[in-house]
């Protein structure tokens, strides 16, 4: 009898605790979609902001007493400079962008996995928490910062370099400087996230490789960059995202010409998408203003389209290297064995 | 393999070498006259960009880069900046305000028609480049705010301010340019005209418009409420650019309406429309935009509009031209 109560107690406090704990975690589940709900509608709704304010500049009559003026659409798609008086083309803009982005690839893209190798799988202990935090730390760095140090060493840097060749720049303000500042930005990004993708390369798969004979640096090279292919390229689509949206440190280096249809000169002022949205706004009004957000939107459409290629890129790679890489590895040796067979 | 090593490592060594010697300066002898001029300008929508180029009589790109196509112009974004960007160029011209281009031995002002800008050749007219920075304020007589008479009466002695002993000394220490030394008030007489000014009432005014007046505006502000007994006047100051000082006081600006609007250019025909005479607007004091090319830059001082004209087109490439 006694046995019985007990049990029917402890099976009850046992409900009412199984209870309060679905109540919490209901309760948590709820206050947890409510934050994902305010977190993404902060998007959604920053977006359409964006797109409604971007779409006005198109429509709405900006003139007075009888002018009418508003953001041609003919002239926004073939006019070769940027002006804020709705005449403005932004085709040059956004090969401008590409360009000074590309270029900071040139740079960004061997150094930073190069960097990562070493941090990942040469670099003794002690040095490589040192470079590590070292990285870090740049990446928290902000871009006004980078712009400052653009303005005071690479500008001369690359005045110098220009008039050693007998070109000229403003005072070193130029389409290379951007890229090399961009470039520089860009390098905690992918070097970051290469480290993470090299050192989740398996070991087996570098010590199969050691033990077929191939060297440190062989193994390096061949195997462990090609398994980490995926992360580098997730790091390079998060670096080419934050270049392609730098404004600041951009302005502050590019000289902010909108006549730029010689942007293909390394030695030329240029502007890129975000550095005109930003140049001025402290003064504009109007259509001036109102047509930035025409701008954010083609930025936005840009670095969309730049993320899908670059996925897609990366992807492709995935299939390609899904059938093994070990395969591949012994299929190499194979082949040497067959070769050496058919010889005998 | 070894030799291949040797030879990318003295390449890597040459080519960090090369880096370090292009860091340095190298050094000139005397100004290169075979070199292009770079043209720098202040960003679309500037007040000191439109007076410039609408005084040298190149107006289409007065207010946007409507530059001739191939044209190659750098944009500054501020009057610092300007100054900064021609100092880094040896052959660099651009134009930035008078006030603030006082001690800075980096770059060079140039004459324009033989004139040097300076306080007297603005005010006897005989330097051209020059512009007035006006003021409007808020019609209070169909205001339906609680506090429009007592507002009204701290702008209304505000202005009067600009034009007391107090007031002209503080401007003049702020790089103002005054067209009349004519001080006709003390601020004493103020505090006696508006009994507001010694009451203990709360009030905030405000201010918009023009970025250029700030640094004039703001030690007028600072010196004014200071020297007033109500300690519980505020006066803030939001400035915006030019274009915002009359919507500012007329209907408002995000929902805002300003007490006193401030522009670096004369108030335009359709602004003026919105305007009555219960907005009291005068110009506050003068500014002039000077021609600046960099101080290693001997061989040319003085510039024309003409000159001016032809080398934003374009049409005078290089500094031999402008120096026969």
């Amino acid at each position: 009898m006694e046995n019985n109560i007990e049990l029917t107690i402890s099976e009850k406090s046992l409900n009412n605790r199984n209870k309060r704990k679905i109540i919490i975690d209901k309760i948590l589940h709820l206050l947890l979609f409510f934050l994902i709900l305010i977190c993404s509608s902060i998007i959604i709704v920053s977006v359409i902001f964006i797109l409604i304010k971007g779409i006005q500049p198109f429509l709405t009559n900006y003139g007075s007493e009888g002018e009418y003026i508003h953001q041609s659409i003919v002239s926004f798609f073939t006019n070769s400079r940027w002006t804020y008086d709705g005449n403005g083309g932004v085709i040059f803009l956004i090969l401008t962008t590409l360009y000074v982005v590309l270029l900071s690839l040139i740079v960004s893209i061997p150094t930073s996995i190069f960097t990562a190798l070493f941090i990942a799988k040469i670099a003794p202990k002690p040095l490589k928490l040192i470079i590590r935090s070292a990285v870090d730390l740049l990446s928290s760095i902000p871009s006004v910062i980078y712009g400052l140090f653009g303005m005071g060493i690479i500008c001369p840097m690359v005045n110098n370099i220009a008039m050693a060749m007998g070109m000229q720049t403003f005072g070193g303000k130029s389409i290379l400087s951007a890229a090399l500042v961009i470039a520089i930005m860009s390098i905690p990004t992918i070097t970051t996230l290469s480290v993470s993708a090299i050192g989740a390369v398996q070991q087996d798969l570098i010590n199969g490789s050691l033990a077929l004979g191939a060297s440190k640096t062989q193994t390096n090279m061949k195997i462990v960059l090609k398994d980490a292919k995926s992360g580098i390229v997730a790091g390079i689509i998060l670096g080419v995202g934050r270049s392609l949206g730098e404004a600041t440190a951009v302005q502050m280096v590019i000289g902010n010409n909108s006549n730029g249809l010689e942007f293909y000169n390394l030695f030329n002022a240029g502007s890129t998408i975000a550095s005109s949205m930003l140049t001025g706004i402290g003064e504009a009004s109007g259509i001036g203003y109102d047509v930035r957000f025409s701008l954010g939107i083609v930025l936005m459409f840009i670095i969309i389209i730049t993320n899908v290629v670059l996925t897609s890129i990366k992807n492709y790679n995935k299939d390609k290297t899904k059938n093994g890489l070990v395969k591949r590895i012994l299929s190499l040796f194979k082949k040497k064995e067959v070769k050496a067979y058919e010889d005998k | 393999m070894k030799k291949n090593k040797l030879i990318i490592t003295s390449l890597c060594l040459l080519g960090s070498v090369s880096l370090l010697a292009a860091c340095g300066n190298t050094t000139t002898t005397g100004f290169d006259t075979t070199r292009n001029i770079s043209k720098y300008t202040r960003e679309a929508g500037s007040g000191t960009r439109e007076c410039f180029f609408e005084a040298i009589g190149y107006s289409d790109v007065a207010k946007e880069d409507n530059w001739e196509s191939g044209v190659q112009v750098a944009s500054s974004a501020s009057n610092s900046q300007i100054m900064s960007d021609v100092a880094n160029d040896e052959f660099g011209i651009g134009y930035c305000s008078l006030d603030g281009l006082e001690g800075n031995t980096s770059v060079k002002a140039l004459t324009f028609d033989g004139v040097e800008a300076s306080n007297e050749t603005v005010v006897n007219g005989q330097y051209k480049l020059n512009r007035n920075f006006n003021y409007v304020i808020r019609d209070y007589t169909s205001s339906t705010d609680a506090q429009a008479q007592s507002k009204s009466d701290v702008v209304h002695a505000f202005i009067e301010y600009f034009t007391s002993v107090e007031g002209v000394a503080v401007i003049g220490a702020n790089g103002g340019i005054l067209t009349s030394s004519g001080a006709n008030t003390t601020l004493v007489d103020i505090i006696a005209k508006y009994p507001v000014l010694s009451g203990s009432e709360t009030i905030e005014i405000k201010t918009c418009g023009s970025t250029s007046v700030q640094k004039v505006v703001q030690a007028l502000i600072d010196k004014f409420v200071g020297d007033i007994p109500n300690k519980n006047i505020e006066i803030l100051m939001n400035q915006t650019g030019s274009g915002d000082a009359v919507i500012g006081v007329t209907e408002g600006k995000n929902g805002v309406l300003s007490d006193i609007g401030f522009l670096s250019r004369e108030i335009k025909s359709n602004e003026l429309s919105a305007l009555n005479d219960n907005n009291l607007r005068d110009v506050l004091c003068k500014d002039a935009v000077v021609c600046i090319v960099n101080a290693k830059n001997t061989v040319y001082t003085n510039t024309t509009a003409e000159e001016l004209t032809a080398i934003y087109k374009g049409e005078i490439t290089t500094w031999s031209e402008l120096v026969k």
